[in-house]
């Protein structure tokens, strides 16, 4: 059966299920990516109701650390970067504009690459920035072992790794969130595994399905979904076996908790989380970007008609930004949710899925 | 956040390996997964292999990123 | 005092003494069925008085309590149905008269005021559960309609709008329709193409020598569709040829005997849910798809396709429309070979392609006689009817954008409604440029702009144009006092400018084609100050003699000062450049990169092409027909060619527009330095000569083609940093006079990541942004410019 025929057959089943009104987050941005590129979204019922969460570890990077990582490109490290970092626009300007000032980024595909910087330019600094979440981290992790094994002196990380399951804690725990379901993100998940969501089903009720990314997959979530809400039987279902064991990867959650421990740290939009960030172990602290140079205190930044906070949290549609596609381009963004490839704003603005 | 390609591994030296995805060779480390061997199907983010995966899956998921606008990735 | 006392009412109204209000409204308030909701109204309201037509518009009388008086002008313009455009009303004290009952009175003639012509208006709801009705008369009847819906201006042949002056006037209505027509409470009252099947029109299919009439014909003409076979459908303003748009040979027979080789083909679908299966419909598209106009939209299309491959072989758009007429939504709805009852719930086609009429672009058909001689080649079947379409109207094409509505063409369902000026215009006839030609009649402080003409290539796309012209003289009873047109001497509309101009003995005012185009924007907009205009297409003559196309203006209605402009790059060839894309980008890489070009563009370009160079770098070197362009269109060619989309243009901008098609929009930008970065390779503007240089776009192109990054990326890259140049350009030009609003017009910004991303980034600077509204921003909007100019050089 060709693909569009499976869609429809899963959302003609969905459809006879007669679903009640309820509210799935799409954790990752990339279900958000996929979701409005597959249009499936008006394949589904309309109390079947989709909002974006918080999974663009450039989006939640929150104004403090951009700040901090434009005065470290100004005092000329090399910065080594993710891509998507490069345009969000932050207190001190983008990274972008740094490197028009004369600032050196550049952009990496793998974590080492970093250490190669280093060792190509032993007379100047390389600061590598830690973005992202368990998918990524246990690579930064072997990066900064490996950095520490060869005693470079020239390498640092600026730690602002997110870990996705207290995000979501917090995001239940909000009084104003309406959220009866997760779509689980598919890559974490490969590292964090099934378990590492159970207590938002046992503690919160909240029904859980892992993902895939293909239009099929989701719509399996969801029915997944659908199915738990119907039954008051919420838990955590692996949809993607294919990818997503139980237990998740130990051997890469080791070498992230070799490296890393938790520590509290600031979302944009969801605020200040409880254990929810890394940092180094007190045995790598002298790789910390942060113990390497001197900041000032944060500019306060006006975002003006931007509202990605709220977009993050599930409270506001991309579409309910008043500069959404008239200020607000890719090509001329405001906000980070329009400038990183996973962002929401962005998937809903290049399929015009308003 | 979820970026991760298929890809066969072709050529392994210690902790290093070859992988090919699509028609290209791409360096990819393996300090994250257990043993495998040349031919085996693996999920990578970041230069790093993260799990390994079946060749139907992979096949899959070439198809699937292909469709989201793989280029920038 | 007229004292009614009914069922609303609690008690007589107070003791005050009776009003009397005159009132006149004007907008296209006639043939809407605005009569008989103000007799409704006025009923409801206890008041008596009077309505009728005249040219002007509508003029009513009212007499009653002062209260009632009130809440009727209140609920004339807050009730009255969105079909009739209320554009003024005035109200005026008289002294009582003694009215008696309301009642409706016949139309008079009157010298003043204006007459506006309702817009051809597609099949309502309530005519459409009437189609479907066993138990109604007009159960499947082809040419149902109500003072709602159906033809007005295609029909009508002057005004005031009464059936003796429309295309129905051959058809005495039976004494049924003539009941209908003379009741106030029906909604067939003075529906002027008011029809049943005992009178009115007929509908016969003609195919294989044999003729059926009636709903076998809509059968028979099903039976062909779903063999294959192409049918030729007569409609409200032209014919289409149709075809099973899931049907890849009938599909692929259908452009090749129509002379239509790659250009995309419009589809017509059943029903709003069909559009939903095969594209992506946003929010904003599904309005505008279901919309009283009910054009044709641009949506991309849902994978893996749905339609044959040959629909829209090289777009990632379908441009899709509903059903408009009754005959439409027999043949789409009706289940194929059975006539069904109660519900036109069954679908007999998917999808069919509902192209215009002609061979290739030649002007629609609109006649039975014409259709038989000029489509008899391409149609299988005609499925023809007896209603004369008294003037030709394509399909609107309309994109939806974060900017509002882009209309690409501007043709049924918006034409005759008139742009309303801020000042009172001299009677001028402006004929347009010479490319998607319209022209546009000034009378009042009202410009009428025809629907879109087409290209004037030959004299029956000239002959088109006349006739065109001349209805719109006719229904708006306006000579010109003036002629206008543009300053291109080998246009065919300058060419029967002159020639027209001449025997009138009346003045022609030529324009610069960009200051025409900034100036339709401006007029849109009410614009009440000087613009920065960035006006960007193709090609239009310059005043310097070379071609222009990219260009930074100063603008008022009168005058215009080049402030800055694209780089020039010689055009090989001329108009053969535009065919053959990689001329441009050859000229370009030659530009940049001098003796090295010729290594590049045998990188680029396989030998069978790069062997041209040599020919063409002669024609540059020694000037030999090769004009100078600083043209935005030809720039998009050249990244098109260079990227290997298309190299040869078979319909006018399939270059870019395929270079928009598959450009990611979330690709990260090429940076286009700021003046201070651009010193060291000499490439950039000085202050007495501002130009707009590609370069490091350009470069950034060829770079990223040799490094292997994907074309999706690049050509997402290269927009973004086109918008980037542009936007520069627009703010230095504010710097530098004080200005803080832009215009944008021409063809380029019909490009939605172009318009959306410098929209964005000019209101980012704190810039006011002006964008067409109704017309086309490509040259579809000429006339109107062209005409506001010749006013302001009168005066």
């Amino acid at each position: 059966m060709s693909t569009i025929a499976r869609c429809r057959e899963l959302a003609a089943t969905i459809a006879a299920a007669k679903p009640p009104p309820m509210t799935i987050m799409e954790v990752c941005g990339t279900h958000s990516h996929a979701i409005a590129r597959y249009g499936l979204k008006q394949l589904l019922p309309e109390q079947v109701r989709f909002v974006s969460g918080p999974g663009c570890p450039v989006c939640v990077t929150a104004d403090g650390d951009l700040d901090a990582i434009v005065q470290i490109a100004a005092q000329g490290a090399i910065i080594a970067t993710f891509g998507d970092m490069v345009r969000v626009p932050g207190p001190r300007g983008s990274l972008a504009e740094a490197r028009a000032a004369g600032a050196d980024i550049r952009v990496l595909y793998s974590p080492l690459q970093s250490l190669q910087l280093a060792r190509e330019n032993p007379a100047r600094q390389v600061v590598l920035l830690g973005i992202g979440f368990e998918t990524t981290v246990p690579s930064i992790a072997v990066t900064v072992s490996e950095a520490a094994r060869r005693d470079l002196d020239n390498f640092s990380i600026y730690c602002a790794h997110k870990l996705v399951p207290p995000a979501l804690k917090a995001l239940v725990e909000d009084p104003e969130a309406q959220i009866d379901a997760f779509l689980c993100p598919g890559h974490v998940s490969t590292i964090i595994g099934v378990a590492a969501y159970e207590f938002l089903a046992a503690d919160y009720g909240i029904a859980c399905a892992i993902g895939g990314f293909g239009p099929t997959d989701i719509l399996e979530a969801v029915r997944a979904l659908i199915e738990q809400i119907k039954g008051a039987a919420p838990c955590v279902q692996n949809c993607y076996t294919r990818a997503v064991d139980y237990e998740g990867n130990t051997l890469a959650q080791s070498q992230l908790a070799g490296v890393f421990g938790p520590t509290d740290a600031e979302w944009r939009g969801l605020g200040a989380i409880p254990a929810s960030g890394l940092r180094l172990r007190d045995e790598y602290s002298h790789l910390d970007a942060r113990n390497r140079y001197e900041l000032e205190p944060p500019i306060p930044y006006d975002p003006g008609p931007c509202i990605c906070g709220d977009v993050l949290q599930g409270k506001a549609l991309p579409a309910e930004c008043p500069a959404f596609g008239t200020r607000c381009t890719p090509a001329s963004p405001i906000g980070p949710c329009m400038v990183s490839s996973e962002g929401s704003c962005a998937a809903m603005f290049k399929y015009r899925e308003t | 956040m979820c970026l991760a390609i298929a890809g066969c591994i072709v050529e392994i030296d210690d902790l290093e390996a070859q992988v090919k995805i699509g028609d290209t060779l791409v360096a990819t480390r393996l300090d994250l997964i257990g043993e495998v061997k040349v031919g085996d199907y693996v999920l990578v983010h970041a230069g790093f292999a993260i799990n390994t995966i079946e060749k139907e899956d992979a096949e899959e998921l070439d198809e699937i990123w292909a469709e989201l606008g793989g280029g920038a990735w | 005092m007229p004292a009614t006392s009914g069922p609303r009412s609690d008690r007589p109204p107070q003791a005050a003494q009776p009003a009397h209000l005159n009132i006149t409204v004007e907008g296209i308030v006639q043939g809407v069925g605005f009569r008989p909701f103000i007799h409704r109204l006025a009923s409801d309201l206890h008041l008596a008085g009077q309505v009728r037509n005249f040219t002007g518009g509508v003029e009513i009388d009212i007499e009653g309590a002062p209260e009632a008086c009130r809440l009727f002008t209140e609920r004339l313009s807050s009730e009255a149905t969105p079909i009739s455009v209320i554009e003024r009303v005035d109200v005026e004290d008289r002294p009582v008269e003694g009215f008696s009952g309301f009642i409706i009175t016949s139309s008079a003639h009157s010298d003043s005021g204006v007459i506006l012509v309702s817009p051809d208006i597609a099949t309502c709801d309530d005519c459409l559960r009437e189609l479907a009705d066993p138990a109604d008369r007009r159960y499947l009847h082809p040419f149902i309609n109500c003072t709602n819906c159906g033809p007005r201006y295609t029909i009508i042949r002057s005004m005031p709008y009464d059936r003796p002056a429309t295309s129905m006037a051959p058809f005495p209505m039976c004494p049924d329709c003539d009941a209908e027509y003379h009741d106030i409470t029906d909604r067939r009252y003075h529906a002027q193409p008011v029809a049943c099947p005992n009178c009115g029109p007929t509908l016969w299919l003609e195919a294989d020598g044999a003729r059926t009439e009636g709903h076998e014909a809509i059968v028979a003409a099903q039976e062909l569709l779903a063999g294959g076979k192409i049918v030729a459908i007569k409609g409200l303003g032209g014919f289409h040829l149709a075809c099973d748009a899931t049907n890849q040979e009938a599909v692929a027979r259908l452009r090749q005997r129509k002379y239509r080789e790659e250009k995309p083909l419009a589809v017509m679908v059943p029903d709003f849910e069909t559009a939903e299966q095969i594209a992506h419909i946003s929010a904003e598209a599904g309005k505008i798809l279901q919309s009283p106009q009910t054009p044709i939209v641009l949506a991309r299309k849902r994978l893996p396709e749905q339609l044959a491959h040959a629909v829209a072989p090289d777009s990632s758009d379908y441009g899709i429309m509903l059903p408009y007429t009754p005959v439409h939504h027999l043949i789409m709805r009706m289940k194929r070979g059975v006539i069904v009852g109660p519900r036109l719930g069954e679908r007999a086609f998917t999808a069919l392609v509902m192209t215009s009429g002609n061979i290739s672009d030649e002007p629609l058909c609109i006649g039975n006689d014409e259709a038989r001689d000029r489509l008899g080649d391409i149609a299988d079947g005609f499925l023809f009817h007896d209603r004369d379409i008294l003037v030709g109207c394509d399909d609107s094409v309309v994109r939806d954008s974060y900017v509002g509505p882009i209309v690409l063409r501007r043709a049924r369902g918006h034409v005759p409604f008139p742009v309303r000026l801020g000042e009172q215009l001299t009677p001028v006839l402006a004929l347009g440029g010479n490319m998607k030609n319209t022209v546009c009649l000034t009378t009042g402080n009202n410009a009428f702009i025809s629907q879109h003409l087409g290209d004037l290539e030959d004299a029956m796309a000239l002959e088109y144009f006349i006739q065109a012209a001349k209805h719109l003289m006719d229904i708006f009873q306006t000579r010109p006092q003036a002629l206008a047109c543009d300053l291109h001497p080998d246009y065919l509309s300058t060419r029967y400018g002159k020639r027209e101009a001449e025997e009138l003995k009346i003045p022609l005012i030529q324009s610069q084609h960009h200051h025409a185009h900034i100036v339709a924007c401006m007029a849109e907009n009410r614009a009440a100050e000087p613009v920065i205009g960035l006006a960007c297409d193709g090609a239009g003559l310059g005043e310097d003699g070379t071609v222009w196309g990219c260009e930074v203006l100063l603008c008022n209605y009168a005058e215009y000062e080049r402030l800055g402009h694209l780089r020039y790059v010689p055009l090989a060839g001329g108009d053969m450049a535009v065919k053959q894309p990689y001329r441009v980008a050859m000229a370009w890489l030659h530009e940049l990169y001098g003796a090295e070009a010729v290594g590049l563009i045998e990188k680029l370009y396989p030998p069978e092409v790069s062997s041209s160079w040599p020919v063409f770098e002669q024609m540059i070197t020694r000037d030999l027909n090769a004009p100078l362009a600083s043209s935005a269109g030809r720039l998009f060619d050249a990244v098109s060619s260079l990227l290997d989309i298309c190299q040869e243009a078979t319909y006018e901008g399939q270059p870019a527009i395929m270079l928009e098609g598959i450009a990611d929009s979330l690709a990260p930008p090429f940076e286009y330095p700021s003046p201070a970065g651009r010193g060291d390779r000499g490439e950039g503007r000085t202050e007495s000569n501002p130009i707009l240089d590609p370069s490091p776009l350009l470069r950034q192109v060829v770079e990223s083609r040799l490094a292997g990054v994907a074309r999706e990326e690049i050509a997402g890259a290269f927009h973004s940093g086109f918008v980037s140049m542009l936007a520069q350009a627009a703010v230095a030009a504010s710097e530098r006079t004080g200005l803080k609003t832009v215009a944008l017009s021409g063809g380029t910004f019909a490009n939605r990541i172009v318009v959306e991303g410098l929209a964005a980034s000019l209101r980012d600077a704190d810039l006011q942004v002006l964008l067409h509204r109704d017309l086309p921003p490509g040259d579809g909007c000429l006339s109107l410019g062209q005409a506001v100019i010749a006013h302001h050089h009168l005066t």
